[in-house]
């Protein structure tokens, strides 16, 4: 790691930094019932966020649609505490479980196109989701599913896994950051058509990329189904979606801590929600999208992030025929 | 899912029959006209002149419902309307050029769309609240046979929207603004030399293609009922088209509308409605497995424009 | 004088392309400019057109100031360039390609047909595949074609980059006949080129660059015999 040089900015954030820790430590103690709920939000947006900046940030694979990730993943862990009488830990094997073919089926995708292809399979496979977990029965249809009483938590210990899987995830980013899967999806990034020709198989790599996104967040989204203790399909709506690019985007797409400064963003939203009267409800999600608009406009690296966000779009094909054609000459 | 007030097909007593697919069949095409028009228009947008505009649906919805509210809750004149609606789809096809459509990067286009489309959609959730509206206009409907009919309205729509889209592939390939749209979207820089005042032209190919929606919209109210979430369907209808066409395309688009109006349409009649759109869905998925370049393109031409 | 390029100081990304370019071009001339890759060359024909930012210094035609206008106004002014690597419309035909240089005057449609009919007599292979896709052509029928829309546009001052680039040796030698016999027929041209052996041969004065500014200036033999450039520029 590179010493970080003790400068004014450096020491504005460790003093962030310690407040946030003194208070994140204080909430489970002495925090009202609703200050611990909007804690665990934030904890969920946060391990969300990081599983997004993997996937968008350092792989650039622009995912408009994580919420379907995440929405396998609870309903994963409640199908099968629910309706298989299972435990936790069979519903968060299986809904990654499910998530890791989801991922392969989306990776195929986007590991062979350019990225408003990547895009435009993601949202139809969100589609399918979304609307059969609607409609079927065995999912509860519109009203959801309920899970088990015996699986109840109570709060402080919810928040406490809700805080450990918010800096698991930050680490395991982190990990990943640092270590060679992390240079090979920067470089896929970065200059595509160099790592093809320095002998990477794009493909493989990409797939990879999205099938660790998806494992982190249906982790994310199994403890979601517990924490409820019921839900439905608005799992996977598109708010929560945005909600996640927001946070990462708004914060620092890419950086380690994006997500930590962009969750200011959930608490915001949630406190506005609170104060404003129902039928306002509409509005506030309005300004929560003019937000991101001109946050996307503006500066779209993010408070924390330092390069612009611009993953090149690239054809793997078109590459793969290059090199083909390079071959036989 | 949006809910048809005037071709709804009765299943009640109606047993699958060759004459009722056929009436499926018939109707699938007239529908897949509009479908045709509103997916060219994307196509266009997002193949030549490159926008990802994921406020696509959105702006249908809306213009959906500027159609209703004025006519229905204030008593004005159809013409008068019509002439708001456009004049309002340009305006707004113009600002979003400006702001939300300015960064060359697709991905921020397509945050900061999908970021427009939910204030629209909100918007009309505020203003126009979700209670479904619609004309309720009774259809004129012309019997071939016994079970087989289609209505006039549908009728005129399609050959409505077949009209403009052979009319704006003319516009495009035999007149110099056209003539300069096409240089433009495949070189800039050199189309500036010649003369042309590329940002302008792109305004003028964006306002078209708003014009477009706008006439769509109009249509569509006529037919549909409408509800803050009709957009998101509509687009995604929108993407399986034009992908399958090959975006860019525009004839292509328009017979690729054609076809999902048919495949949808049987699918609604046969298998119900209840797994219209995962089905629909998963054949979308499959065709960008096996061909994503377009059933109707060969591999080489990517994403060709006009 | 027809074109005048005073003190051209270009300024891109962060560095600085272009220090200090002089040169003129005079009615009817053929002026070459010469220089390694990078020299700068492109940039400045870039500058003229209104392509790139100038930070200092000023472009004068006919006599007018046209320092920073814009790009789009190049052709109703007379200044045509033929960009590097041909840079066609490459789904379009090679009769709407030539159409598109008839742009700034395309209100007069028999202007344009007259003209049209002028580039067919000087190129007929372009009038015998007139309706083939332009991107289908080889690199010296693209060179052909590129040239013919830039006279298309009726200039006064042709300005062309780099013709010669990637292309066999034959093409090239058709090439530069046929830019000297447009110069005889009274067209003014600027051309860049790193090919410097043909392009002096041709040339009646010419200049050379490197590193963003003017070294050296003379008539086109004299820098032909130039020890300098000789060794520099024409492998000896």
């Amino acid at each position: 790691m590179r010493s970080v040089k003790w400068t004014k900015r450096n020491s504005i954030y460790l003093a962030v930094l310690l407040a946030l820790a003194a208070f994140l430590i204080y909430l489970p103690i002495g925090g009202s019932r609703r200050n611990i709920n909007i804690g665990i939000l934030v904890f969920i947006y946060i391990a969300l966020g990081q599983s997004w900046n993997l996937l968008s940030g350092m792989s650039g694979l622009f995912s408009i649609a994580h919420a379907l990730f995440y929405g396998i993943g609870a309903y994963g862990m409640s199908l099968m505490l629910a309706r298989a009488g299972s435990n936790p830990l069979v519903g968060l094997l299986v809904g990654i479980g499910a998530n890791l073919l989801v991922a392969l089926i989306v990776g195929m995708v986007g590991s062979k196109l350019s990225g408003l292809y990547f895009t435009m399979a993601l949202i139809g496979i969100h589609s399918i989701f979304y609307t059969l977990a609607g409609q079927l029965t065995i999912t509860g249809g519109w009203l959801g599913i309920s899970l088990p009483r015996e699986w109840q938590l109570t709060r402080k210990e919810l928040y406490i896994i809700a805080l450990a899987i918010a800096v698991f995830m930050t680490v395991l980013f982190q990990v990943i950051r640092s270590s060679r899967i992390g240079t090979m999806f920067v470089a896929l990034k970065e200059n595509p058509q160099l790592a093809a020709s320095l002998g990477s198989d794009i493909r493989k790599w990409r797939i990879l990329a999205v099938l660790i996104s998806a494992t982190m967040a249906s982790v994310v989204g199994s403890f979601y189904a517990i924490y409820m203790m019921a839900h439905n399909a608005e799992v996977f709506n598109g708010t929560v979606s945005l909600r996640i690019m927001m946070v990462c985007m708004v914060g620092g797409v890419g950086h380690i801590f994006g997500p930590w400064v962009g969750s200011a963003l959930i608490i915001m939203d949630e406190y506005i929600r609170g104060a404003m009267p129902t039928e306002f409800a509409s509005l506030s999600v309005v300004i929560y999208a003019l937000v991101l608009i001109v946050m996307a406009l503006l500066r779209p690296q993010g408070i924390m992030g330092s390069k612009i966000f611009q993953p090149k779009e690239v054809d793997v094909r078109a590459i793969e025929n290059l090199d083909a054609r390079e071959k036989t000459e | 899912m949006p809910r048809c007030s005037s071709c709804c097909i009765e299943r009640g007593d109606v047993l699958v029959t060759l004459t009722a697919i056929i009436s499926y069949i018939v109707n699938g095409i007239l529908m897949g006209g509009l479908y045709g028009l509103t997916s060219a228009a994307w196509s266009f947008q997002c193949g030549a002149l490159k926008f990802a505009n994921f406020a696509y649906g959105a702006c249908i919805m809306f213009t959906m419902y500027l159609t209703y509210w004025p006519i229905a809750m204030w008593g004005w004149p159809l013409p008068l309307t019509i002439v708001f609606v456009l004049a309002f789809n340009v305006v707004l096809g113009w600002v979003m050029r400006k702001t939300v459509l300015r960064p060359n990067n697709r991905n921020t286009q397509i945050l900061c769309t999908m970021g427009l489309q939910l204030i629209i959609i909100n918007l009309a959730n505020f203003f126009f609240t979700s209670y479904p509206r619609d004309f309720g206009l009774l259809e004129k409907r012309f019997y071939f046979t016994e079970n087989i009919s289609i209505g006039l309205t549908q009728l005129f729509c399609f050959v409505l929207s077949g009209a403009i889209l052979i009319g704006f592939q003319l516009f495009l390939n035999k007149t110099w603004t056209g003539r300069a749209i096409r240089a433009v979207v495949q070189n800039r820089d050199v189309a500036s030399l010649m003369g042309v005042k590329s940002e302008r032209i792109l305004d003028l190919a964006f306002s078209i293609s708003y014009i477009m929606i706008a006439i769509a919209g109009i249509m569509l109210m006529t037919m549909f009922t409408v509800d803050p979430n009709f957009g998101t369907t509509w687009q995604s209808y929108a993407f399986i088209i034009c992908i399958s066409a090959g975006i860019g395309n525009l004839y292509g688009a328009f017979l690729s509308g054609l076809i999902i109006g048919v495949v949808s349409s049987l699918i609604k009649g046969i298998v119900g409605p209840f797994y219209h759109d995962p089905i629909l869905y998963a054949m979308f998925v499959i065709i960008l497995l096996l061909r994503p370049y377009g059933i109707f393109n060969k591999a080489e031409n990517v994403a060709r424009t006009i | 004088m027809l074109l005048q390029v005073e003190d051209l100081n270009v300024v891109l990304g962060g560095l600085q392309i272009l220090q200090g370019v002089s040169f003129c071009v005079n009615e009817g001339e053929l002026v070459v400019v010469v220089g390694s890759n990078g020299a700068g060359k492109s940039t400045t024909l870039r500058s003229i057109c209104g392509m790139n930012p100038i930070v200092s210094g000023s472009v004068i035609f006919e006599g007018k100031d046209i320092t920073g206008h814009s790009s789009s106004e190049c052709a109703g002014m007379g200044l045509c360039m033929v960009p590097e690597g041909r840079q066609l419309f490459p789904e379009i035909s090679v009769r709407e390609n030539l159409l598109m240089g008839a742009w700034h005057y395309r209100k007069n449609k028999a202007r344009v047909m007259e003209n049209l009919e002028k580039c067919y007599d000087m190129f007929p292979v372009l009038k015998k595949y007139e309706n083939r896709i332009a991107s289908t052509f080889s690199g010296g029928e693209q060179q052909m074609i590129s040239i013919a829309r830039g006279l298309m546009s009726e200039p006064k001052i042709m300005m062309i980059d780099e013709m010669s680039l990637g292309l066999a040796p034959l093409i090239i030698e058709q090439l530069f006949r046929t830019i000297k016999d447009l110069n005889k027929s009274g067209m003014s041209i600027l051309l860049i080129e790193q090919n410097a052996r043909q392009a002096l041969a041709i040339a009646d004065r010419a200049y050379v660059m490197e590193n963003g500014t003017v070294t050296m200036e003379g008539t086109g033999q004299e820098l032909l015999n130039n020890e300098q450039v000789k060794t520099a520029y024409l492998g000896f």
